[in-house]
């Protein structure tokens, strides 16, 4: 879709999709989410931390970097958190190495574990660029990772342990997911389609989304809730009728105060997997009876794993700030089985408080609200 | 960092001791090889890795170890620096089958939040649970978190901190054996109080710091220093990091002492 928050953006609001071939040598088709274009290079003094992963990383903050700056000076280094969310790390990194281990028998030189692997170690380098000295930590929790983050910046927020946090999410392509994934038959060889009648599964992606969250500021969008459960059920399928992600949405709903009926739009998880929407399509309908706009921006940027839960924060911002509900790609006939206001067509109207959905492996689920500045 | 942590309970398992005691006392016991994990029924054991049995074994045994039942349902923070890389090498080997197909029994027990998952399941709990790492710091950030959540009002908070050996070949650039390390932690000092975590903040080498120089490269190393204070007779800051990075302290003083200062 981008490397500019500004493209990514436009492609949303225009509905161009960032998916196409997956550019992994996988013994299967498969489409993936891929960020397509130049990523920033590795400080010198940073060389040997080298990954995807870290590259993705310095693009997200490079989009923030003005307003992280401002952080720093104003409140100093060692006040300001930094929390990101990661599911795989560096492992494209270790592929590669392992695969040349296997082949040769010989250890690359090259190749640091603890600099490149190591889920927390693109943080190093986040930590270089930016100057942030406060409590810093990788949330790795699959695919709820990058909105998990919130509430641990929140909660050090609001007990005044920090004034301000770089929170995000960043995952980059590698043939351990897109493998993985494809085991599990989840996969759709074709753009996914979520809430579709058609719908056949998932595309991995890759990206990275950044935030600054801070106590006091000129805010362009607020922060207002958060809910956290499990679903003490299975490792990798929800339960069907969607308890855990009806409870976290709940949740999310009373923190904020905010009524059910004044939620204009649910980013939902919506991978296209049957599972995931049918859970996910009971848990909106059982909260929202009476409907609500429904859209997964997964059919726009695949499945970013441990960054969806930032990306997707970061477009429910985007509707707010814009006022308008993204589309559904691909959704050309919605399962009629799915009781859920899953909009075709991108909406004009005005957006004062979204709801983000996170669900994830392990049974991990989180919904964010965010609310209108104004 | 102003927010005390109250230990109530706590657990460690490591090959060749069966216990925290064990390990206090350095009596080593060569029939313990794995953790039995027992809170954990056998379908779902199955295809686990021993990473998230040690998780769940110190876990169980905490929650005993402070007068609960060992699947006693409150909030969990687990941290690991490597997380389930056993599996994840497992996964890179069988991509060199023919097939280059992954087994999906082993991909859906390959994620970091494996461990709190499982936990989830066999305690029927239905709250917050989060999985972290932050390399060397993995103990101080894992307590952070838990700072984090005491503040905002919970009550009671499982801390997990654990790392399985590196498989090779990564066992070429770290190596040590399997170590978890369980702390039930509360916001309140109760008559259960064993010991006290304060001052947790970042700091730079002190020569009063237990731990400086002996630190193995098993993230868990630091909790287990820190048990071991928590288990003893003196208040001592405890360092939570490596002596030759970034480093956090926290000062630990054990229940008498706690008391002492009340």
């Amino acid at each position: 879709m981008g490397t500019s928050t500004r493209d990514v953006l436009s492609a949303l609001s225009e509905g161009r999709a960032g998916l196409s071939a997956c550019p992994l040598d996988v013994p299967f088709a498969a489409v993936c989410g891929v960020v397509d274009g130049i990523l920033p290079s590795m400080p010198h003094a940073l060389a040997r931390s080298h990954s995807r992963t870290a590259q993705l990383a310095l693009l997200g903050f490079e989009q923030i970097s003005h307003e992280v700056a401002r952080a720093v000076e104003r409140y100093g280094a060692s006040r300001i958190g930094m929390f990101i969310g990661t599911s795989t790390g560096g492992i494209s990194q270790t592929e590669a190495f392992y695969t040349r281990y296997r082949d040769t028998g010989e250890i690359d030189s090259v190749y640091d574990y603890a600099r490149q692997h190591e889920f927390f170690a693109f943080t190093d380098v986040l930590r270089a660029v930016s100057g942030i000295r406060g409590p810093r930590s990788v949330v790795s929790t699959a695919c709820s990772s990058g909105a998990k983050v919130f509430t641990s910046a929140r909660r050090l927020l609001d007990a005044g342990v920090i004034d301000a946090a770089l929170v995000g999410g960043v995952d980059s392509l590698c043939q351990t997911t897109v493998r993985g994934f494809h085991s599990l038959g989840v996969m759709d060889p074709k753009p996914c389609r979520p809430f579709a009648a058609d719908r056949s599964g998932m595309n991995v992606g890759e990206g990275v989304g950044m935030l600054l969250l801070e106590r006091s500021a000129e805010p362009r969008a607020m922060f207002l809730g958060a809910g956290e459960t499990s679903d003490a059920f299975d490792m990798a399928s929800p339960e069907p009728d969607g308890r855990g992600a009806r409870e976290a949405m709940r949740y999310a709903l009373d923190e904020a105060g905010i009524e059910v009926s004044q939620i204009d739009y649910i980013n939902a998880h919506g991978t296209a997997t049957r599972r995931n929407d049918s859970a996910e399509s009971a848990a909106i309908h059982a909260l929202f009876p009476a409907g609500v706009a429904v859209a997964s921006t997964k059919s726009y940027t695949g499945h970013t794993l441990g960054a969806a839960g930032a990306i997707e924060a970061v477009f429910a911002i985007a509707a707010i700030e814009q006022s308008f509900i993204p589309a559904n790609l691909g959704l050309h006939m919605k399962d009629p089985e799915l009781h859920v206001n899953a909009v075709a067509a991108r909406i004009a109207k005005p957006v004062r408080y979204a709801l983000s959905n996170s669900l994830a492996f392990g049974g991990s689920n989180a919904s964010l609200l965010f609310g209108s500045a104004r | 960092m102003n927010i005390p942590i109250y230990l109530s309970g706590w657990a460690l398992w490591t090959p060749g001791f069966p216990d925290a005691d064990a390990w206090l006392a350095n009596k080593r016991d060569a029939s313990v090889e794995k953790p039995a994990a027992a809170t954990i029924d056998s379908r779902l054991r199955r295809g686990t890795s021993v990473l998230t049995r040690v998780a769940n074994e110190v876990a169980g045994r905490a929650c005993i170890s402070a007068g609960l039942s060992a699947t006693e349902g409150m909030p969990v923070v687990f941290g690991s620096a490597a997380g389930e890389i056993q599996i994840a090498i497992d996964q890179l080997e069988m991509m060199r089958s023919a097939d280059g197909i992954v087994s999906p029994a082993r991909f859906r027990n390959s994620v970091h939040n494996t461990a709190t998952g499982i936990r989830a399941i066999t305690t029927g709990y239905r709250g917050f649970t989060t999985a972290l790492a932050a390399g060397s710091l993995t103990t101080a950030m894992t307590l952070v978190e838990v700072a984090g959540l005491l503040a905002s009002g919970e009550e009671r908070v499982l801390a997990i901190v654990a790392d399985e050996s590196l498989p090779a070949p990564l066992d070429q650039f770290a190596s040590h054996e399997a170590l978890g390390v369980a702390f039930v932690c509360e916001r309140r000092r109760s008559p259960s109080t064993r010991a006290s975590v304060t001052e947790l903040e970042p700091c730079s080498h002190h020569p009063t710091c237990a731990g400086a120089g002996s630190i193995s490269s098993n993230c868990a190393m630091n909790a287990a220093q820190l048990l071991r204070v928590a288990a003893g007779a003196h208040a001592q800051r405890v360092l939570l990091g490596r002596h030759d990075e970034e480093m956090w302290c926290a000062l630990i003083t054990p229940l008498n002492e706690a008391h002492a200062h009340a």
